[in-house]
């Protein structure tokens, strides 16, 4: 195994924000974002050789993050039956309290996704990948990405902007 | 009579993800100006994607928490490994829970699983009654007695009182094969207890000290125990749990069983 070259190290950095951004979309607890991220990094840096220069780093470190939460998935389904609901309410006094509140409004729509709808959403409308690289990210054909993302959307669109489209 | 194609939502999701060729793309934006209902829809899908999009863009501009950056250094000291080795069976006080106990509840987690020997030996630092010890060391190690432990043997989770002293929370089959107990304490504690195969008392690996808001400014302490569970807790439950957590009728075999399971 080679040791990750500046360049990789200096190309994750970069990516830090949009992963800590796809991390916060999919997974249900704030504090377990910045873990998802932290496990994401380590292994690709452990296998930073297996990513190929020229193609998108992107869609590959998500690819990792996308394995390691469904690595996490039994635990996380235990957690959620002991979620207390207080502990929502301790992250809102910071940040800027309209932000705040539009992205709990969303997290909680998302909430009522299922984990292969949260993946679609996430790469497909919040990191804006495109059709082709996100069904490549979740090993799915096209055709079952866009399928879920239809269902998801018909059910965001319930909870947060009332009702079905005619 | 209008002769124009119906477009699925599929489709025009589609347009506003930028996923369609020109021609397409063309052919909707002229349907649209002629079809008030479509643009209608268009706009709704549109909506949609900007409030998703928006919702979260705020992550971006916060500043990147250290433990990131020394992570993709590969800096252990300022960032323990994230990784967990599920072979092994993890002791609750590893290296890893405690970390994130700190993250999350600051000084008073750490405090609390480090310190809490001399707590339970007498000190004022919490208001503990006299009259109720619930734990105390037995060969290095915290165990229960007295009203906690008897809670831990009897009480079932969902026959509790609301002014309990003493709540159980979560109950299940650790990976030691042993029955753990989440439990809840007056004084703004909480914990975990495991009742060890080869019998005896109940072990108490992990305590926690609840925030200190709901204390009075003299210490004074809550008469009930919380009926929410910390989320050190939590966590510690996720790392130790086998399974998932025991129902009514679990508990309430295990407790006929004295906690003890046949192996």
């Amino acid at each position: 195994m080679n040791a990750p070259s500046e360049l990789v190290r200096e190309q994750l950095a970069d990516l830090l924000p949009r992963l800590r951004r796809f991390a916060r979309a999919i997974t249900r607890h704030r504090e377990d974002a910045d873990d998802l991220v932290q496990l994401a990094v380590e292994r690709a840096l452990v296998r930073c050789d297996q990513w190929q220069p020229g193609t998108r780093l992107d869609s590959w470190v998500f690819r990792i993050m996308k394995n390691a939460w469904i690595d996490e998935v039994r635990a996380r389904a235990r957690r959620d039956e002991l979620f207390a609901p207080e502990e929502t309410g301790e992250h809102v006094g910071d940040a800027v309290m309209e932000r705040q509140t539009d992205m709990m409004a969303v997290q909680q729509a998302m909430a009522t996704l299922n984990d292969d709808q949260r993946l679609v959403v996430g790469l497909v409308l919040v990191e804006g990948l495109p059709y082709k690289e996100a069904a490549e990210v979740l090993d799915i054909p096209i055709g079952t990405l866009t399928s879920r993302l239809a269902r998801a959307r018909e059910a965001l669109q319930a909870a947060l902007l009332g009702g079905p489209a005619r | 009579m209008s002769t124009a194609p119906r477009y699925s939502d599929e489709t025009l999701m589609a347009y506003v993800d930028h996923e369609l060729d020109a021609a397409a793309s063309h052919e909707i934006e002229a349907a649209m100006a002629a079809d008030a209902e479509l643009a209608a829809r268009v706009a709704r899908q549109r909506a949609l994607r900007g409030v998703l999009r928006g919702a979260f863009d705020g992550v971006l501009d916060e500043p990147v928490p250290e433990r990131l950056r020394a992570a993709l250094r590969g800096d252990t000291a300022a960032a323990p490994p994230a990784t967990q080795d599920t072979a092994n069976v993890v002791p609750i006080t590893a290296t890893a829970s405690r970390r994130r106990i700190a993250s999350r509840w600051g000084q008073w987690g750490m405090l609390a699983a480090s310190l809490l020997l001399g707590v339970w030996l007498g000190r004022s630092q919490f208001a503990t009654p006299p009259d109720a010890p619930w734990a105390h060391a037995q060969d290095g190690r915290l165990v229960a007695r007295a009203e906690l432990a008897q809670a831990l043997a009897n009480q079932l989770a969902n026959q509790q009182a609301d002014d309990a002293r003493v709540r159980v929370g979560v109950s299940f089959v650790a990976r030691s094969g042993d029955y753990c107990r989440s439990f809840t304490l007056a004084a703004g504690l909480a914990g975990l207890a495991c009742k060890p195969s080869a019998g005896g008392d109940w072990q108490l690996p992990l305590l926690v000290q609840q925030p200190a808001g709901e204390a009075g400014a003299q210490g004074a302490y809550r008469q009930a125990a919380s009926t929410t569970t910390p989320a050190a807790v939590l966590r510690a439950i996720d790392e130790q749990i086998d399974g998932t957590p025991l129902d009514a009728a679990g508990e309430r075999d295990a407790m006929q069983s004295g906690w003890q399971r046949n192996r």
